[in-house]
């Protein structure tokens, strides 16, 4: 049992500490740091900044032109990004549609997608939830009909992040409506978000931003060759995309990120706060910290078991938890920010005095997304369990 | 002991309730002119003032009405804040309170500074020219100033603290408006070598430490009852989505860890409905000490079921309860904002 590093993961530390601080610009970083939106130009600069050196993929293997780190080093990368308040790969390109591809995309699909995809010049949307699919994926029913070498697509999909950013959105549709299950009869299509047919609504959430969307589509044709994998075999990589995008759900950077600017407010002349309330909030913050730390050594537990090639149930724990964490995190700084927080601006309003308020509101939508917290204590319940 | 209302009281709470739920679903209309032609803005001063001597739990009636509907009144600021300043200084102002109770005037309560603790003395100072008063400084977040034609500004003064009432438009006060994240107009204001005559002191010396202090006991009772209002519309709305949404094939309301998530909120609701009838009984109290002990305890209570019942109706909703155009999205920020309150102060 040995909690360090090899020297040579000491050294890749370094690289990219060096990197970062020479390459992030200081706007972006500033944004970060106060937990400010992000404009698409920072996101776009940042990727190609990082894809330059290879670095903007960090999951994907050497043979399809990722950096083809250990799990170790992917750990490292992310950690120091975080605590450089860099922003981190686009995760719907990087995390999600990239391994789908990379796995199950024909070679005609990566020789089109790959690069482009981690070079941002085309910006991914995903398109699994529906009205009346959210925890229940599967339910889902956008149909997709076929029409010669097209598809003809309809339904309506939602809470598509940074959609109105995106040209293309990979999605979810039901091409089998009499498969026995419903898993049964779904297949995973990639849509050029230009096409006729589609029509991007914007969703404002509490936090007064606009990140989420509805997608329409009426009688959109997609031609078969931009459907991955297999007909009615869909659910198969939607499940292999969600459990990628489980990992490194901890977020254990950017809860960290927030207990930093806890530690500014408390010393901050502006909090107002009483010596009572002081003491009280350094207090939680000391106790958030300390789970905070559990939390990372289950997470390189859980990264040793990845590394030794087991998948992992106890990934749920990680969802759980570093979800709780943050969402404290964002509490305990709205409540010390106190007053000097209360201000509020609309996206397009220019900024606020303090970004707290819209954090906290912000994460109170992250133990609903990407497997609801119910979900994932289901999770343990059955498959860590065995209840 | 008895918990109901009166025959009187019963009445008010119907008319307050039909008046904002019209109000929140058509705001095109003068809330704040229909509240003064019912009579609702004169209910809490007394009589010879043009008010009509109503007590703290009609007060409680109407703050609980308003949140019920999710309508963003001025009230809290105007009458339970301004308004217990005149009603209890020493010498009312008389036809201020008059013009307030109609419906006529409006003022904002001035009080919140950056970086002070609310029961702090204040950093706005004013000295004396011997006959009146030059203030300066900065109050944050005035709820309303932007109607307000004047402002009760608490300052600091050599050896004590006054309550000021100044005109808005008075030369050297500037405005610069916003608003608070649960949708509340609000402004910072400043105060630069602003004069104000001796007759625009409302209060001095301990009398005005001690108006400050009502003020601040007076609001936490009105806005504990809103908390009530707004925690019983974000359970009606949760029990609703339980029990027409359905996920593997049956409705939310089936499963076990949401139901119990439910009875949860309920708990907390009523624990805060306890509290707010305790503060609108023990608000007029005259035992200083006892008060103190008991509205602390009022903001404990209520900041906490806050907290659990807004977090919870909207995690019990999913994704449309972090959308703007969703009222338990609405009802989360300014149940959020109680809450801070609450654990101010």
């Amino acid at each position: 049992m040995d909690l360090s590093f090899s020297p040579e993961d000491i050294a890749f530390r370094d690289q990219v500490r060096a990197f970062v601080a020479q390459n992030l610009s200081p706007d972006t970083r500033r944004k970060v740091e106060q937990g400010r939106a992000l404009d698409k130009a920072d996101v776009v600069e940042w990727q190609r900044t990082l894809n330059r050196v290879g670095w903007a993929t960090p999951s994907w293997p050497a043979s399809a032109g990722g950096p083809g780190w250990s799990a170790v080093q992917r750990y490292i990368f992310m950690d120091e990004l975080y605590a450089a308040c860099a922003p981190e790969p686009l995760s719907f390109n990087v995390s999600m549609i990239g391994p789908v591809l990379i796995a199950y995309g024909s070679d005609a699909q990566k020789a089109r997608f790959l690069k482009a995809t981690a070079n941002l010049d085309i910006w991914w949307a995903q398109g699994f939830s529906e009205p009346g699919a959210g925890s229940d994926l599967a339910a889902l029913s956008a149909t997709a009909v076929r029409d010669g070498d097209y598809y003809v697509v309809n339904g309506q999909k939602l809470w598509q992040g940074m959609a109105h950013r995106a040209d293309w959105m990979f999605t979810l549709v039901r091409t089998d409506p009499k498969a026995a299950k419903k898993q049964g009869g779904i297949s995973f299509l990639l849509i050029d978000l230009k096409s006729p047919g589609v029509t991007i609504r914007p969703i404002i959430t509490i936090d007064g931003r606009h990140e989420v969307n509805e997608v329409f589509l009426d009688d959109v044709r997609v031609p078969v060759g931009d459907r991955v994998g297999e007909e009615n075999q869909g659910w198969t990589y939607a499940k292999y995309l969600l459990s990628n995008e489980r990992t490194g759900i901890a977020r254990i950077g950017m809860t960290r990120r927030i207990l930093a600017r806890v530690a500014d407010a408390l010393a901050s002349v502006e909090a107002g706060l009483t010596e009572a309330a002081q003491a009280r909030h350094a207090v939680e913050a000391t106790a958030i910290e300390a789970e905070l730390r559990a939390l990372e050594i289950t997470q390189l537990r859980v990264l040793a078991a990845q590394q030794a090639g087991q998948t992992d149930p106890r990934s749920s724990i990680l969802k759980i938890k570093g979800v709780e964490l943050r969402q404290a995190a964002s509490e305990l700084l709205l409540r010390v920010v106190g007053p000097a927080g209360y201000a509020f601006a609309y996206e397009g309003q220019g900024e606020a005095p303090s970004e707290a308020a819209s954090n906290y509101f912000t994460l109170r939508a992250a133990s609903i997304y990407g497997g609801a917290s119910e979900v994932q204590k289901n999770i343990i319940a059955s498959s860590v369990l065995g209840l | 002991m008895n918990f109901d209302l009166s025959e009187d009281q019963a009445m008010l709470k119907d008319t307050a309730e039909r008046l904002f739920a019209q109000a929140a679903g058509d705001s095109s209309g003068d809330l704040w002119a229909r509240m003064a032609e019912l009579g609702l803005l004169a209910a809490p001063f007394a009589e010879e003032d043009g008010g009509l001597g109503l007590g703290p739990v009609e007060t409680m009636i109407l703050a609980e009405a308003a949140g019920r509907a999710q309508v963003l009144t001025p009230y809290a600021s105007v009458i339970a804040a301004a308004g217990t300043a005149l009603r209890l200084a020493t010498t009312p102002p008389s036809a201020l309170i008059s013009g307030l109770a109609g419906g006529e005037v409006r003022l904002a309560w001035a009080h919140e500074e950056l970086g002070m603790p609310s029961d702090q003395a204040r950093r706005t100072r004013a000295r004396s020219t011997g006959d009146g008063w030059i203030v300066t400084g900065r109050k944050i977040n005035v709820a309303h100033a932007a109607d307000a034609a004047r402002l009760a500004v608490t300052v600091t003064i050599d050896g004590g603290q006054l309550v000021l009432l100044i005109p808005s438009d008075a030369r050297g006060v500037s405005r610069r408006d916003y608003q608070l994240f649960d949708g509340t107009p609000a402004s910072e204001i400043s105060f630069y070598e602003v004069t104000a005559e001796a007759s625009a002191v409302l209060a001095s010396g301990g009398e005005a430490i001690v108006l400050m202090e009502r003020v601040r006991e007076h609001l936490t009772a009105f806005r504990a009852a809103e908390a009530v209002g707004l925690m019983q519309a974000l359970l009606d709305a949760t029990l609703e989505h339980l029990k027409t949404r359905r996920q593997f094939g049956e409705p939310l309301a089936s499963f076990q860890a949401l139901r119990h998530k439910a009875a949860d909120m309920l708990v907390a609701l009523e624990q805060a409905r306890s509290m707010a009838m305790l503060a609108a009984l023990s608000v007029e109290d005259a035992d200083q000490e006892e008060r103190r002990k008991t509205l602390a305890q009022v903001r404990s209570v209520v900041g906490k079921s806050c907290k659990l019942v807004g977090q919870t109706a909207v995690q019990l909703h999913g994704g449309i309860g972090v959308t703007e155009e969703h009222p338990v999205g609405r009802g989360f920020r300014q149940l959020t904002l109680i809450d801070l309150e609450m654990e101010r102060g």
